[in-house]
């Protein structure tokens, strides 16, 4: 028969200050875990949902990023008219020739931050189809217009409908403000292309192309007919794929927030342990009383185990809420493969709750496991005698 | 001093208990010290710069726009400018795409009036100007690659389309950023077809009152003209690199103190179920004439001891740790290996003290005022 629950959850209120001390301890400790894989979920989906499976992105042979890439004009006209790539109504076909360069740009309060200015023509709207115009309209060419993405408004100078942007030697009009499903887009502005050549004085050439292809088409023969025509000669990667590798920042965030998190539970669980210690001595008569009102050993074991589980059950909802402010929170991350900064939000989502719940747990069975064990092996009669 | 036996006694009474607490309280501190030594690192990298007589010219648009290498000697002639260098970002990888670190290319004549701060010795400058594909390597990148002098390496283009051989000349000491490679930049030009373009001029001033004069000249001089430029003191340079991973400094900083609440709290707890047990032993004491006052001594040093071993092992692993491997030199691109700085050494081990001292405040307290009739009640 097991020792019922009613005890535990007695004794764990009878020791009310020490209760909370360790509660509080593995509380923080989930609080931690739950922000820094907050972070990592909101920089991952920043990152890598800004990719469109069925978009390819062209790039120079060899470049590790867009912004390390070059592609020259006739590379791009040999490439836009393959049969994989899909056509607007109008028979164009959805091939976006992009040149995103990094301008300072003034923030809000002071100071400057690198941010992407792309050149796009009025294409990009179509191959990147997560990307929405939510107020104003889309910019003409050649007359130095941008529309600005939505992460940007309120954070940098002018970054609103009808007033001017100045960027790099230039002075742009923004008459759009666009959306873009949270990803990196977000944190960019977008302009004529051609206006964007001319403000780098960097010449005619384009960074990278995006490629929509047709439903159904045979993305790695497009991938290998890109790298093997010699007229294209350049390394062609599902969007998914890339910006996977983008997200780099955000892996070697999640390793630091793992170790980080996982050396503060041993200290936890050895502040558990001190504390299901004391209550197994502090509780020995108690201990010799109820196996001699014959529960089993196994039975006093498990309820030991339950205590300190049900303590930090506890203790991780009580993290989880304290951790729940920052979900949603957005703020600017320096990214230093794209040399530019890139806003985005905390994420708690429910599976990080379900993680750290099973973080607790797992602090709880530790910090439980030896004190209760050695609740189990007492004597009756020496465990009586102490009474 | 009279009353050391007793501690250590006391210490050693609870074994289970006395390592259980210093373990958590040194793992902990571990953690702290290390998270607390990353924005030291940054820190340290802005307070560096902070009296330099040098200033970064770039153009007023950003980093991506170049200048014209012929503002070289304009600058040059302005008023109290001591040297000039032009610098070019290559960006080059050595293996693996993951393993970046900041490579330069700059020209060699006055590179060594402009960074004394280096330390690179005078023959390894003279190699370094000689020589023309001589590269300076930081200590950082040497380690983590296992690199030596005279050693040839390749750096594959990523912005460029051209990869360079270089061979190493000498190891950048000193201030310099541990992880940064130099090479010349007369060899990429070359390589690049001679466009005649910089990122960036560093200009050496004679005196650091005269800084403002020649920011104020130089943005003058080059205003209305096809690149403007935007000059800046050293320090305001980086910080603008710095700040983009401010949140991340902040981040660690933030973690650091929950760390510390949560081994207070540990702490805490087990300081008072300690006295808590030692109720009557405390008031037998009392009664054969111990005074409260060294009853109390007693048990905060106690306590204090247990904190002291807990930093002392949780701060001196994670000084060692940091020391031996690079850690965080792949997530932290441009600060290379993070050192712990001594200061952080010692706040550690003040924050260890503090802990074991406040954690056993209260409890010491009211155990060493306790009525000894009360308690020996209780014992009886």
């Amino acid at each position: 028969m097991a020792v019922p629950l009613k005890y535990n959850l007695r004794s764990l209120l009878v020791r009310r200050i020490s209760t909370a001390m360790t509660g509080g301890g593995i509380a923080l400790v989930v609080a931690v875990f739950v922000i820094v894989m907050a972070m990592v979920a909101g920089l991952n989906s920043t990152i890598s949902d800004t990719g469109s499976p069925d978009n390819i992105i062209v790039i120079r042979r060899g470049a590790t990023t867009e912004t390390y890439s070059a592609i020259q004009l006739p590379q791009f006209d040999a490439m836009k008219f393959l049969p994989q790539i899909k056509r607007d109504q109008g028979g164009a076909p959805m091939a976006s020739p992009e040149l995103p360069v990094q301008m300072l740009m003034q923030k809000v309060g002071g100071g400057t931050d690198n941010i992407v200015m792309r050149g796009v023509l009025p294409v990009a709207l179509e191959v990147h189809d997560k990307v929405h115009i939510t107020a104003g309209r889309m910019f003409k060419p050649a007359v130095n217009e941008v529309i600005v993405g939505k992460g940007l408004v309120g954070r940098y100078e002018n970054c609103k409908l009808g007033s001017t942007l100045h960027l790099g030697r230039g002075n742009w009009k923004v008459v759009g403000i666009f959306d873009a499903a949270g990803s990196s887009f977000e944190s960019e502005v977008w302009g004529d292309i051609h206006n964007v050549q001319d403000d780098t004085q960097r010449g005619a050439y384009y960074a990278d192309v995006r490629l929509k292809l047709l439903p159904g088409a045979d993305q790695a023969a497009l991938i290998q007919r890109i790298a093997d025509d010699p007229q294209i000669n350049l390394q062609g990667e599902s969007e998914p794929d890339y910006y996977k590798e983008q997200a780099v920042v955000a892996n070697q965030m999640r390793v630091l927030g793992m170790i980080v998190a996982i050396i503060m539970a041993v200290g936890a669980i050895f502040g558990a342990m001190n504390t299901m210690y004391a209550a197994v001595s502090t509780r020995t008569t108690e201990i010799g009383t109820l196996r001699a009102l014959g529960f089993s050993p196994a039975a006093v074991m498990t309820s030991f185990l339950t205590e300190a589980l049900m303590l930090a059950l506890a203790a991780g909802i009580i993290g989880i809420i304290l951790a729940m402010p920052i979900d949603g929170l957005s703020t600017t991350f320096g990214n230093f493969v794209t040399f530019s900064t890139l806003a985005f939000s905390f994420q708690v989502t429910p599976r990080i709750m379900l993680e750290a719940i099973i973080f607790a747990a797992v602090m709880g069975v530790f910090g439980g496991w030896l004190p209760a064990r050695q609740a189990m092996r007492m004597r009756v009669v020496d465990a009586l005698r102490s009474v | 001093m009279k009353y050391a036996m007793l501690v250590l006694k006391n210490l050693l009474r609870s074994k289970r208990r006395t390592i259980l607490t210093v373990l958590s309280i040194a793992v902990s501190l571990f953690i702290f010290s290390a998270l607390v030594s990353l924005p030291a690192v940054a820190n340290q990298v802005l307070s560096d710069t902070a009296s330099s007589v040098r200033v970064a010219c770039h153009n007023k648009a950003g980093v991506t726009y170049s200048m014209p290498e012929a503002y070289k000697q304009r600058i040059a002639m302005t008023n109290h400018v001591v040297a000039v260098v032009p610098q070019s970002w290559f960006g080059g990888i050595y293996h693996e795409v993951s393993d970046q670190f900041p490579n330069f290319a700059i020209d060699p004549a006055q590179a060594e009036t402009m960074w004394p701060d280096w330390s690179v010795p005078p023959e390894q400058w003279k190699t370094f100007r000689e020589l023309r594909t001589a590269c300076l390597v930081g200590p950082g990148t040497m380690k983590r690659f296992g690199l030596h002098i005279g050693q040839q390496i390749q750096l594959r283009g990523t912005i460029y389309r051209f990869n360079v051989q270089l061979e190493i000349a000498g190891v950048m000491g000193g201030k310099a950023p541990p992880n940064f490679l130099v090479f010349r930049r007369d060899y990429m030009e070359e390589a690049e077809g001679r466009p005649g373009l910089v990122d960036n001029f560093w200009v050496r001033v004679d005196k650091s009152e005269n800084v403002p004069q020649v920011i104020a000249a130089l943005d003058e001089g080059f205003a209305n003209s096809s690149a403007e430029t935007k000059s800046e003191t050293e320090a305001a340079f980086v910080s603008t690199f710095v700040n983009q991973f401010r949140f991340f400094f902040q981040l660690a900083e933030i973690l650091g103190f929950i760390v510390v609440i949560t081994i207070g709290l540990v702490a805490a707890n087990t300081a008072a179920m300690s006295i808590r047990e030692r109720r009557g032993e405390i008031a037998v004491m009392r009664s054969i004439g111990f005074t409260s006052r060294a009853i109390l001594s007693l048990l905060l040093s106690e306590s204090l001891l247990i904190g002291l071993i807990g930093g002392i092992i949780g701060c001196g692993t994670a000084f060692i740790v940091l020391h031996l491997f690079a850690v965080g030199s792949s997530a932290m691109g441009a600060f290379g290996d993070i050192q712990m700085p001594p200061y952080v050494l010692v706040g550690t081990l003040f924050i260890a003290a503090l802990i074991g001292f406040l954690s056993a405040l209260v409890p010491a307290l009211s155990a060493a005022r306790r009525n000894i009739v009360d308690a020996l009640r209780m014992v009886v």
